[in-house]
């Protein structure tokens, strides 16, 4: 073969390679229903190492709080102590106005939609930052404890995001604060729609496609609308921070704050749907 | 014949990279100031042993990446694969004992690993990153990884010579 032919033969070759790997990247981008084999084994073999050195992590972060001062523990476990008792009296409380709830729910036949469809299973966070392009976490649990795809994430303080791909053990979730993971939301006063999304950059979170007319404020919560069919209608989102008039003067920009710490979650809920589980 | 030594402490190397910094460093909230231990492969076959070499650390560190971590199956690859390669093709004819040359090369790899891979990751997902978060991620990124890459350079540097690392020479 000549040196001609030789460098175009290797020429079509990368030229092919680049365009199936260019094919490949565009049909796995973000949601899959079933990851390929390989990623599954990799996946699962480093999970358990994963939550080894986390928890590694987790005692080195700690040695740090108890050289910072036990003197400030004692102090916090003092305050504690006291919102400890608090609580204790509210949850009476709380508990009387439950039982009031049910029996008037049973009065006026309303069902609760979480706990009719769907199970409330908690699980650990392995990894909080895979990738420092995009906004994603690894939990524990994968397709084995009935995971899939589609499945809404929350913590006490609101939603996190969704499950977007699993292996056997382990599952990825796709964090509200990413640029892909909007929801459609709405303001739980007014009822009003819009477009709850992320920047991918920070964990600021901004309403759009609210009309300028709008009767919102400042400081209402905002709730999913259950629109779109991947998040049950109601799920905190966050609260409204701020509002501007966007220069068309047709829409509004609406800043809105989640109260999750993304950075520091341990603990999520995944709502699996009754079923599915079953 | 193959140097099962070195294959075995490649190994080692590439697992204890990719634990600690998936498993340990990512956990501990340090956000673009986490080292990326794995550029490291790439970054000093391709200056200590050519461009083929970083080539195929690149692919691998790349594919490793996709399998775990990536959104775009394949574009980790290409991505590190290329940069591996352009980092053997111009360190040539350089002079390797120079520390410096480890700490640019990191600094350029880093640099166009970040660039290609936010421009090909906007291209295909239809929505480009905004140059201020490539710029946070290039600078965070350049300042530990150009710390750490004298520290690494000595000892593999010292390896490939008269270490574990050595390859096998061809027999004539």
């Amino acid at each position: 073969m000549t040196p001609n032919r030789k460098r175009l033969l290797i020429g079509g070759i990368v030229v092919v390679l680049l365009i199936g790997v260019f094919y490949l990247a565009s049909i796995t981008s973000t949601e899959r229903e079933n990851i390929s084999k390989l990623e599954q084994i990799l996946q699962d073999f480093l999970a358990p190492m994963q939550k080894g050195a986390k928890a590694i992590a987790a005692n080195i972060g700690n040695w740090g709080a108890y050289l910072e001062g036990i003197d400030n523990l004692r102090a916090e476990n003092e305050e504690l102590r006291k919102e400890l008792s608090n609580l204790r009296l509210q949850l009476v409380q709380i508990e009387e106005y439950k039982l009031e709830n049910e029996r008037l729910s049973e009065l006026l036949n309303v069902v609760d939609d979480y706990t009719a469809k769907f199970d409330y299973v908690t699980t650990s966070v392995i990894n909080r930052e895979p990738s420092e392009w995009y906004k994603q976490m690894t939990i524990n649990g994968g397709s084995k404890d009935g995971f899939a795809p589609g499945m809404p994430v929350i913590c006490a303080q609101g939603l996190v995001g969704r499950i977007i791909s699993t292996s056997e053990y382990n599952s990825t979730v796709l964090l509200l604060t990413d640029r892909s993971g909007a929801v459609s939301a709405m303001v739980q006063n007014t009822r009003t729609i819009g477009v709850v999304e992320g920047d991918g950059e920070t964990d600021n979170l901004s309403m759009i496609h609210v009309p300028y007319d709008a009767e919102i404020e400042n400081y209402q919560q905002v709730l999913t609308s259950g629109y779109g069919g991947i998040y049950p209608q109601g799920l905190l989102v966050g609260y409204i921070n701020n509002i501007d008039l966007q220069s068309d003067g047709l829409m509004l920009n609406i800043d809105v704050r989640s109260y999750v710490d993304f950075a520091h979650l341990e603990e999520v809920i995944v709502l699996m749907p009754k079923n599915r589980r079953n | 014949m193959i140097n099962w030594r070195r294959w075995l402490v490649l190994v080692v190397l590439y697992l204890a990279a990719f634990l600690l910094q998936y498993g340990v460093l990512n956990n501990l909230g340090w956000g673009v100031l986490c080292p990326r231990l794995l550029l490291f492969f790439p970054v000093y076959a391709g200056v200590l042993r050519g461009a083929l070499p970083g080539l195929g650390h690149g692919l691998f560190c790349g594919f490793l990446q996709d399998l775990v971590v990536g959104r775009f199956l394949g574009l980790n690859l290409l991505v590190w694969g290329f940069t591996g390669f352009l980092c053997g093709h111009f360190t040539k004819g350089l002079f390797k004992e120079n520390y410096l040359i480890a700490v640019l090369s990191v600094f350029a790899v880093h640099f166009a690993n970040c660039l290609l891979y936010a421009l090909l990751a906007g291209l295909l997902s239809g929505s480009f990153f905004s140059m201020t978060f490539i710029s946070k991620i290039i600078l965070g990124g350049a300042l530990v990884n150009c710390f750490l890459a004298p520290i690494i350079y000595v000892p593999v540097y010292r390896s490939l010579l008269y270490g574990w690392l050595r390859p096998l020479k061809k027999q004539a």
